[in-house]
């Protein structure tokens, strides 16, 4: 039980920073309010620091791609249509402690398989830091991971397999669909269909990453056909005002990284275009994902820091790196805030990192437990 | 004639003006100070409030040599010693990079061979903007390339050829400078030697009028270290991750010509990867190391290159010195701070005009991109 006095609590729900104390007790977060006083709590003065949200990666591979620099534990590239993997299984605790994600405020990440298949299976939002995989875990099955990105036609294509084309790619995700749609359980088990099912009557969102504006309409399209499916657009640099699902909030989006120079999507964001959709209304994460297989433990912040520097205000940043992806993994109850109840992911930092690279962090609590003094773990990687 | 005014200018020679003036004839700096008298008839960009720095040198890049569409022309993986080849002539100069790279401020890019070879051919420097590679490109060579590590043993092992292993790749690099010593030697005895351009390149090092630029990482810096001492030749440490651990070695160096640190915000794996530590360029600052910060362009958007001068503000790093290891320090490194690099008289008009504090504030974002005297990106 402790209490951080004096400091600037910006909560990560796009309100302003405001001066209050913050107790964290058994792991949550108790009570936020000026001049707190708690007997056997111990007293931290964070005068002239911010406290954060821990940054929440919406959708990376951090824990789950080994060691590897490029075979690796979510290119289970065998078949372009594997609705029913876990990606949970992947999760090496090891391989994700070794990134260091929580050195720059990062606590928690959503995790997917590889975006070179069609359909790929189910994604999951663990903690940044911890000893045991299913411990880390904050939920599993948080979304069906879709991809319509030339990637998919990578590991198929040369194979002379579907898809060599676009046309593959869209074809084998919606032939799924209909398959679950018309699937009867007493004719036999099929996993593939039964993974689809929650994805069909809109229990599991569909995360469908696509990079250019032409995939953003035809996948859009297709969904009509299966109405109940809610679907979230993750990459989507093709973006522009004309998205009106997106302006008026119906589809959420989940930006994908801007820091890659190989990326030839990057380049053409229309930046005033985002501004605009979300001062409509439009629900807005900022990730590391998209066409970059991961980063590294700076880069959720630089991407933060771009979008700051292209005009979203410092809230909305922050709001997008932190309370929005939450709210998009179906975590929203436990992390992703500052407020009474949630568990306390929080990060110290000396300044506003949003605004200035003269920013340190000092302390990082994942569950009320301080990380950078925490003895680590040792490692095999 | 092109004046700028009023700006809070960052010389990178030892000299910040909280009010200054810069007036540039043609394509280089005539006059830098306070209240200079302006030139009747000059264009005039009043940056009041606004701050000035040199142009940012990219100091290890390989913009124009890779396409989006997987195209490359920067390892001419046909022998894991090229040391014939110059990147000059694979350099696509209507690449779009080189926009970007001017619109993110980077005025200058020292183009290197990539990484596949152990010698991968001969470096030059670029400015961002020009009509052809003619026109563009300021000094070639400045450089010879070589690598070390899972680049060469990654392309030669896999087809059964030397190097397949670490200590395959300084036997390479023995094999190659002792060959060019003999051939220097006879040369210099008067003897006839078939002419050998690769031989004559490795020369140009020897004779110590080229450093050679390692892509190096962690401990293997230590054999860069020792097999240039061996050769007594200038080397550069590129890429230089883990340098933390090495603090007195790189320090003592003696014919070490700098740190070209970079790219930050790299997935860490085992072994090369292993760690990535921009903390470490406040400290080799301190110990008198010239230090500076490249893109590895295009790895990483040009842009980031300002956010990897903020992480090292972050670990500590002054704001000045940010700046120097963007635009002098590359300068110098690279062996071009006769034209570049930092803000007096007499050297190109490279200047960038920001809108807020680069590598501190955030949002700081390039206005005008300056090269040769000429506008080559305005806001």
């Amino acid at each position: 039980m402790f209490v951080l006095k004096n400091g600037l609590i910006w909560d990560g729900l796009g309100n302003d920073p405001i001066k209050s104390d913050i107790l964290v007790k058994d792991g949550k977060i108790a009570e936020i309010a000026e001049n707190i006083s708690c007997d056997g709590a111990e007293v931290l003065d964070v005068s002239g620091c911010m406290v954060l949200p821990g940054f929440i990666d919406a959708l990376n591979v951090y824990g789950v791609r080994g060691p590897e620099l490029r075979g690796n534990d979510v290119a289970e590239h065998t078949d372009p249509v594997l609705p029913h993997l876990n990606v949970v299984h992947s999760l090496d605790h090891d391989g994700m402690n070794f990134q260091e994600l929580y050195k720059y405020g990062v606590t928690a990440t959503g995790m997917t398989p590889s975006l070179s298949n069609v359909l790929t299976g189910k994604a999951a939002v663990s903690y940044t830091y911890g000893r045991n995989p299913y411990e880390m875990l904050l939920k599993q099955e948080v979304a069906e991971i879709a991809s319509v990105t030339s990637a998919t036609k990578g590991p198929y294509g040369s194979k002379d397999r579907m898809p060599m084309t676009k046309m593959g790619t869209f074809w084998l995700l919606r032939e799924a669909f209909l398959k679950a749609q018309s699937y009867d359980k007493e004719k036999g088990h099929d996993a593939k269909c039964e993974a689809l099912l929650p994805v069909l009557d809109g229990t599991t969102p569909l995360f469908v990453n696509c990079a250019t504006r032409s995939e953003m309409k035809a996948i859009i399209h297709l969904l009509k056909e299966f109405p109940n499916v809610k679907p979230v657009l993750t990459g989507a640099y093709g973006l522009d005002e004309s998205f009106e699902e997106v302006a008026s909030g119906e589809i959420p989006v989940i930006m994908g990284d801007l820091t890659d120079g190989f990326s030839p999507n990057i380049a053409n964001v229309d930046t005033e275009a985002v501004k605009a959709l979300m001062a409509k209304g439009a629900t807005v994460a900022f990730s590391c994902c998209g066409n970059r297989p991961a980063g590294g433990k700076e880069v959720l912040l630089w991407n933060g820091i771009m979008w700051y520097k292209h005009g979203v205000c410092a809230n909305e940043v922050l709001k997008g790196l932190t309370s929005t992806p939450a709210k998009l993994l179906g975590v929203d109850d436990m992390t992703g805030s500052l407020e009474v109840g949630k568990n306390a992911d929080l990060v110290v930092w000396s300044n506003n990192p949003i605004k200035s690279y003269n920013s340190q962090v000092k302390a990082v609590y994942i569950k009320g437990e301080n990380l950078l003094k925490k003895e680590r773990y040792a490692s095999c990687w | 004639m092109l004046v700028i005014k009023n700006a809070k200018i960052f010389t990178s020679a030892d000299k910040v003006y909280e009010k200054g003036d810069i007036v540039i004839e043609n394509d280089k700096i005539k006059a830098i100070g306070e209240n200079l008298e302006i030139p009747c008839g000059a264009e005039v960009i009043d940056a009041e409030g606004l701050i000035v720095t040199p142009g940012l040198v990219d100091a290890h890049s390989h913009i124009g040599t890779f396409s989006f569409h997987g195209e490359q022309d920067a390892n001419e993986l046909t022998n894991n010693a090229t040391p014939q080849v110059e990147v000059f002539y694979g350099i696509d100069t209507e690449s779009k990079m080189f926009p970007r790279v001017a619109k993110a401020g980077i005025t200058t890019s020292c183009i290197a061979p990539g990484s596949g070879n152990v010698i991968g051919g001969m470096v030059c420097a670029v400015k961002s903007h020009g009509d052809c590679i003619e026109d563009m490109c300021i000094a070639n060579p400045v450089a010879l390339k070589m690598a070390m590590g899972v680049n060469p043993k990654g392309v030669y092992g896999k087809r059964n050829q030397l190097p397949m292993t670490r200590m395959g790749i300084p036997a390479v690099i023995r094999e190659n400078f002792i060959k060019a010593q003999e051939y220097m030697a006879k040369k210099e005895k008067g003897e006839e030697v078939p002419f050998d351009q690769g031989l004559e390149n490795i020369c140009k090092v020897l004779r110590r009028e080229i450093p050679v630029k390692v892509h190096c990482e962690q401990f293997e810096m230590l054999t860069v270290i020792r097999l240039c001492d061996e050769f007594n030749i200038e080397f550069t440490l590129d890429h230089a991750w883990g340098s933390s651990d090495f603090y007195d070695e790189i320090a003592n160096a003696k014919n070490l010509r700098g740190i070209i640190f970079g790219p930050v915000g790299a997935y860490l794996t085992p072994g090369e990867c292993g760690k990535i530590d921009p903390e470490c360029l406040p400290e080799l600052d301190r110990r008198g190391v010239c230090c500076s910060i490249m893109t590895d362009g295009p790895v990483l958007n040009p842009d980031i290159i300002i956010a990897q001068a903020g992480e090292a503000v972050r670990f500590g790093l002054d704001p000045v010195k940010a700046i120097e290891m963007l635009t002098i320090n590359p300068a110098k490194i690279i062996g071009i701070q006769d034209r570049v690099g930092s803000l007096e008289v007499g050297k190109d008009a490279d200047i960038v005009i920001f809108k807020g504090q680069p590598a501190v504030d955030t949002d700081a974002r390039v206005l005008y991109t300056i090269i040769n005297g000429k506008i080559a990106y305005k806001e």
